[in-house]
């Protein structure tokens, strides 16, 4: 089959309707063709349309709670607020943990009480504390999302602009406490690009400052940035002392805007644990 | 994510029941998928296309491999008697499920039906063919000028989380 009569057989195919020789004809396709994936995805939202015409349904109201239930006993497992490495980091995470532990142990008060009086307020008020505290991780996921989307974005018009050759080592840095920020840090000798994505404005009189850590050796500081409107933040600087290689990690703190020799603020991204 | 239920949920339960013939299943699909969209979110790709189109296709999945795994005798006792009354009329839609809504309601029935059996009940071309006692050839050049029709109606539609 040609590409035309390929390209022809997408639609068919986001319905998943394909079948026989045409499927495994398009199946193979489809590795190697890019403008094909694009057809498959474009005929995918159309089919989405298909259900959305749809007159709604609503949902009994059960059916958030259950969901709301399924999410926090995953999120009891692998809590989405990232651990600091220290005691002040620390409290979002601490601050989840004794919440859920609380409901947990609200929930046990509730079975021996009469569910009156005010142990049941104090298990309401837990409670709804808990449901805000499983939206904001829910909502955490696709602001997360969002971000990496973004950085891909800033990576790749960096990229075209040559800001950085493409062999650069490359660093993942993560919102701490809680955030949906992320960041990626791209360096080749003493030259760090940063890009970040979600941050919040700084209070007056602050920016975000860069750190180089290795392990064994004082944080050495890079420059001081600032993220535009819409939280992006990129920038460019020499850190003297950075090390060939990649024992080197990043992290970036909240400081005056004229920079400090050492971390002062609280951390803002941090490397991945 | 609440704010993805808050909108999409209606829609999503609609086309599950849609598929299954039940409501309490379909809102087990419901719930199933959220779940697994919370699970994912992170892994989610903008560039790949709108969180509508992947969620609704999450859900159609999700309610035909259930659909596939029910029996037919059950489902032929419980019928289309449990399907969830439209809440249409009571909330109204949004300006830009209107427009799909208009989009597909707009298609010629000859090329809406064979999209919708694919659809909803999860058939190949050669079953619809069969099903509606059509050749082959023709099932599919409907189905192809039915899904073009589409996108050039819905062109432009966001199907964002926001």
């Amino acid at each position: 089959m040609t590409h035309e009569e390929l390209r022809g057989l997408c639609g068919l195919h986001a319905l998943g309707a394909l079948d026989g020789e045409d499927r495994a004809a398009l199946e193979a396709h489809l590795a190697d063709c890019a403008e094909c994936r694009r057809e498959v995805a474009a005929n995918a939202e159309a089919a989405a349309g298909v259900a959305l015409a749809l007159a709604p349904a609503a949902p009994s109201p059960e059916v958030r709670l259950r969901l709301q239930d399924a999410v926090a006993a995953r999120t009891a497992v692998a809590p989405l607020v990232p651990r600091g490495s220290t005691p002040a980091w620390a409290v979002p995470a601490a601050a989840a943990a004794a919440l859920l532990a609380g409901v947990w142990f609200g929930a046990k008060l509730e079975d021996a009480s009469t569910g009156r009086g005010p142990l049941s307020a104090e298990v309401e008020k837990v409670r709804g504390d808990n449901r805000k505290l499983r939206e904001a991780n829910v909502d955490l996921g696709l602001r997360l999302a969002e971000a990496r989307a973004k950085l891909d974005a800033m990576e790749a018009e960096a990229l075209a602009e040559k800001k950085f050759m493409p062999g650069a080592a490359m660093g993942e840095l993560a919102g701490v406490g809680g955030a949906a920020a992320l960041g990626r840090v791209f360096w080749q000798g003493e030259e760090v690009h940063i890009m970040a994505a979600n941050l919040p404005a700084p209070p007056e009189g602050r920016g975000y400052q860069v750190w180089a850590l290795v392990e064994g050796m004082a944080p050495m500081p890079g420059a001081v940035f600032m993220p535009d409107r819409e939280g992006l933040l990129k920038g460019a600087q020499r850190i003297e002392g950075v090390p060939a290689g990649r024992g080197v990690k990043f992290a970036v703190t909240l400081e005056p805007v004229a920079g400090v020799k050492a971390p002062t603020g609280p951390m803002v991204l941090e490397p991945p644990k | 994510m609440t704010k993805l239920y808050d909108r999409y949920s209606g829609a999503a339960l609609a086309a599950a029941a849609r598929v299954l013939g039940d409501r309490a299943e379909a809102e087990d699909v419901l719930q199933e998928v959220f779940v697994r969209v919370w699970d994912r979110a992170a892994e989610f790709d903008t560039s790949r296309g709108s969180v509508a189109a992947w969620l609704m296709g999450s859900i159609r999945n999700a309610a035909i491999d259930r659909l596939r795994r029910k029996d037919a005798f059950h489902r032929a006792l419980e019928g289309a008697a449990a399907l969830p009354r439209p809440d249409g009329d009571r909330h109204e839609l949004p300006e830009d499920l209107r427009r799909v809504k208009a989009a597909v309601e707009g298609l010629p029935m000859e090329q809406r039906r064979p999209i919708e059996l694919a659809y909803f009940e999860g058939l190949t071309q050669t079953e619809i063919a069969a099903r509606l006692e059509q050749p082959l050839g023709t099932v599919k050049t409907r189905m192809r000028l039915g899904m073009q029709r589409l996108r050039a109606a819905l062109a432009g539609f966001e199907g964002g989380a926001a």
